[in-house]
């Protein structure tokens, strides 16, 4: 188990983190007991960082985004941990705020865009004025100059503002309502942008241009990003680091280059392999063998176990083997070995994908991956004991 | 409607008459209205028929009337209540029917059989105001007390409130207004005697005279407060209930999450995100809303004394006053297709959706 900060002490965080997950565990309260959706999460988000969070369909990627910004529905309970957010001087533990600072804090220092976000807005108001109650909630607000900058920002997401900031929800395409959504959350200039599926049912031409929009609104404003999808191709575009979610566990975070070539947990290389082979092909990560985990009675030990190739009665004799190392700012696995690196080499990870980023190239990932051969994972593919 | 802004081809000179009978057609309010008179017109012929269906006529009712009051001897009774009536009841019906149509359209609803040189339409004007006033008021408070609860319990939902309130609101709902009318009277003026039920009658104090003063008003609400608190029990009920499972349905959707997460205050949330797209709806619920109070308004100014044309429904019915009761008739019909188009119209204005398709 990893220490758990007293409660008020501050952690020590280093500057350019934004914000620091710790030991985090969120519960539903279902009708046949109690599902644990997230478990023991711990990781840190720096400045203008992107990580992208990946796994199955049910293993708690949305409940982790929801209770980021405590959005979480009635029936969940954060059971623990701790959401430290910081920007410059303002310090706070996200889960301990009080109702009207919560309200403060949502938007205008994080704000979250909803998987299928086609029902985002109110259908009888129209987008500026939606824009307008945003900013109005949070503080004197100028309705010109609202709209001033919205139409900055719909024009930032490739849009057409004149055909757009009057029009009513319903007289957009499901595209086009996705991306003001998503000039929606830059109105406040958040420190951090929560994404849960952006580009999930969408079709691909409408996917592409999200992402070439996410990736060049990241470059010029600078926000930090957690983003959430099925789709490591998307991942390996968008991200500078991938974090692969198990059983509500975060069982393996790194560069995009480690998690992809050398991924630690057997089942971050299930994944590498279950990227779909058709360009832009929507396809949910179930090509991993077996069904995900039961998260009320889950399995004792490693909860990947029964569906693990490796799997050994060490595996699910002691407690969760493969969960007990700190979160660090560099390559985090969870996993039985110790692939901590010193700090320098994240940026250095990161720097050579960007590197290997140049125009052109990460547009078409899927190619580049399916051009890597499987040799490429069999180093991952073993056991971690 | 955007076609009729910006004529597509050549100028208006052009336009041939079909063309222009073809575009006034293509406008949704146009064919709304016509919708609107023809229903008016159909159910005014209706009951034009049904009423000399109805057994006995006005003139055997007179002729008992004053046989058994009297003693009158038949001949007599007979010879008197023909000279009393105006209008020939002994013409063809198709006869009677043309000429009462062509008077309705000229604004003449004809005279009434009973009260000798007294027109329909005078007697409507004098009556309709106050069930409008009881009936309207009572539908304000209805829809406003229904829709805020109807909030409240969906907040509050599983709650106690929310149970305590769902009860009330089923049990209202399904008790007969008049049962409420009664049990009012019996409680409120009998047994615990807070209204004074002989000083009540009628629809206002003697004395009191119509007119923009304090005192007029509180005399009218007076002499109107129990038929309006029977009218809001029996109706709160429905909106109550109905509110509720509409914002329980709007409370789930994304964009009051989204409305959250933009940190916007609970109370904007409440009232412009949940109550204005939960009470959308509920709009055309109204027009049934109108239909049902006006249809009650008979049974309920009768049992309260109330002096509205509800009352004077039931007494025109009693005589066969067929004129007085073909006119009231025609009130009811054009206030519940009135308020099916008002519904309709108001619809597209307050949900943008419909807008669109209203044009083609
Ligand atoms: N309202 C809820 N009540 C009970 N269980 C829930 C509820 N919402 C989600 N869960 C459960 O929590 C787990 C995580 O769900 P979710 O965060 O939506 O996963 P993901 O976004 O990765 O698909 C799932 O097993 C799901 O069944
Ligand atoms: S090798 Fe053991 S600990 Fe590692 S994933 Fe497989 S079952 Fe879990
Ligand atoms: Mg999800």
């Amino acid at each position: 188990m990893s220490p758990t900060p007293t409660n008020g002490a501050w952690p020590q965080l280093s500057d350019d983190v934004c914000l620091a997950v710790r030991d985090l565990s969120v519960d539903y309260q279902a009708r046949r007991g109690t599902v644990k959706a997230v478990n023991d999460i711990s990781f840190d988000l720096h400045n203008a960082e992107s990580i992208a969070l990946v796994g199955e369909s049910g293993c708690g990627k949305t409940t982790l985004g929801l209770s980021l910004v405590r959005l979480l529905v009635k029936q969940a309970t954060i059971r623990a941990g701790h959401i430290y957010y910081q920007r410059g001087e303002k310090k706070m533990d996200v889960v301990e705020l009080g109702s009207e600072e919560l309200r403060q804090y949502r938007w205008a220092e994080c704000a979250m865009v909803f998987q299928g976000a086609q029902n985002a807005f109110n259908p009888v108001l129209r987008i500026s004025d939606q824009m307008y109650d945003t900013v109005r909630a949070h503080g004197p607000a100028n309705a010109r100059e609202v709209r001033e900058r919205g139409i900055e920002l719909l024009k930032l997401v490739q849009l057409d503002p004149q055909r757009v900031i009057d029009a009513f929800p319903h007289e957009l395409s499901g595209g086009m309502r996705q991306r003001v959504l998503i000039a929606m959350s830059l109105l406040l200039k958040p420190q951090i942008l929560i994404l849960d599926e952006p580009t999930t049912a969408l079709d691909v031409i409408t996917q592409r241009t999200i992402i070439d929009v996410l990736r060049r609104l990241k470059k010029e404003l600078g926000f930090s990003m957690i983003f959430i999808t099925h789709d490591l191709s998307v991942a390996a575009e968008l991200a500078d680091r991938i974090a692969t979610m198990y059983a509500g566990r975060i069982i393996e975070l790194g560069s995009v280059h480690d998690i992809f070539y050398h991924p630690g947990h057997p089942y971050s290389a299930g994944l590498i392999h279950a990227v779909p082979t058709v360009t832009g092909a929507y396809m949910e990560l179930t090509s991993v063998e077996g069904s995900p985990p039961d998260l009320i009675e889950p399995p004792p030990g490693c909860k990947f176990s029964p569906r693990c190739a490796y799997a050994a009665d060490i595996c699910r004799g002691r407690a969760d083997p493969a969960f007990g190392r700190q979160p660090t700012p560099g390559r985090l696995s969870l996993h039985g070995r110790d692939t901590r690196r010193p700090a320098g080499q994240r940026s250095l990870a990161a720097r050579a994908r960007r590197g290997s980023a140049q125009e052109g190239h990460m547009t078409t990932p899927i190619i580049e991956l399916e051009r890597q051969p499987d040799l490429q994972l069999e180093g991952a593919a073993r056991p971690c004991r | 409607m955007a076609s009729v802004a910006t004529p597509q081809t050549g100028s208006r000179d052009s336009m041939s008459l079909g063309q222009g009978l073809r575009r006034l057609w293509d406008s949704y309010l146009f064919r709304r209205i016509l919708k609107a008179i023809f229903t008016i017109w159909f159910v005014t012929t209706l009951l034009f028929f049904l009423v000399r269906l109805m057994p006995s006529n006005p003139l055997e009712i007179y002729v008992q009337e004053l046989i058994s009051q009297y003693g009158i001897p038949y001949q007599d009774a007979m010879s008197q209540a023909a000279a009393l009536f105006a209008i020939d009841l002994t013409a063809p019906l198709w006869k009677q029917y043309l000429s009462y149509l062509s008077g309705v359209m000229h604004g003449d609803l004809g005279m009434s059989l009973r009260s000798p040189g007294t027109p329909v339409t005078s007697i409507i004007a004098q009556f309709l105001p106050w069930t409008l006033f009881s009936v309207g008021t009572a539908l304000v408070i209805s829809v406003t007390v229904g829709i805020l609860l109807g909030i409240l319990m969906a907040y509050r939902r599983d709650t106690w409130t929310d149970n305590g309130l769902s009860v009330f609101a089923s049990a209202t709902t399904s008790i007969p207004n008049y049962i409420v009318g009664i049990l009012i009277i019996v409680f409120v003026a009998v047994r615990w005697n807070w209204v004074n039920f002989a000083a009540i009658r009628g629809s206002l104090s003697p004395g009191v005279t119509p007119g923009f003063n304090a005192t007029f008003f509180q005399d009218a609400l007076y002499h109107a407060a129990l038929p309006i608190a029977t009218y809001v029990i029996t109706t709160v009920g429905f909106w109550m209930l109905s509110m509720r499972n509409s914002t329980l349905a709007t409370l789930g959707e994304d964009y009051v999450t989204v409305a959250r997460a933009r940190g916007l205050s609970d109370r904007r949330i409440a009232l412009h995100y949940v109550g204005r797209n939960a009470s959308l709806p509920l709009v055309t619920a109204f027009a049934l809303a109108v239909a049902s109070i006006v249809g009650g308004a008979a049974v309920i100014e009768e049992l309260f004394r109330y002096q509205g044309i509800g009352s004077v429904l039931v007494q025109s019915v009693f005589q066969r006053d067929y004129p007085v009761m073909q006119g009231v008739f025609l009130v009811f019909t054009v206030a519940v297709v009135m308020a099916n188009l008002i519904t309709d119209l108001s619809y597209g204005l307050l949900d943008p959706r419909i807008r669109i398709s209203g044009g083609e």
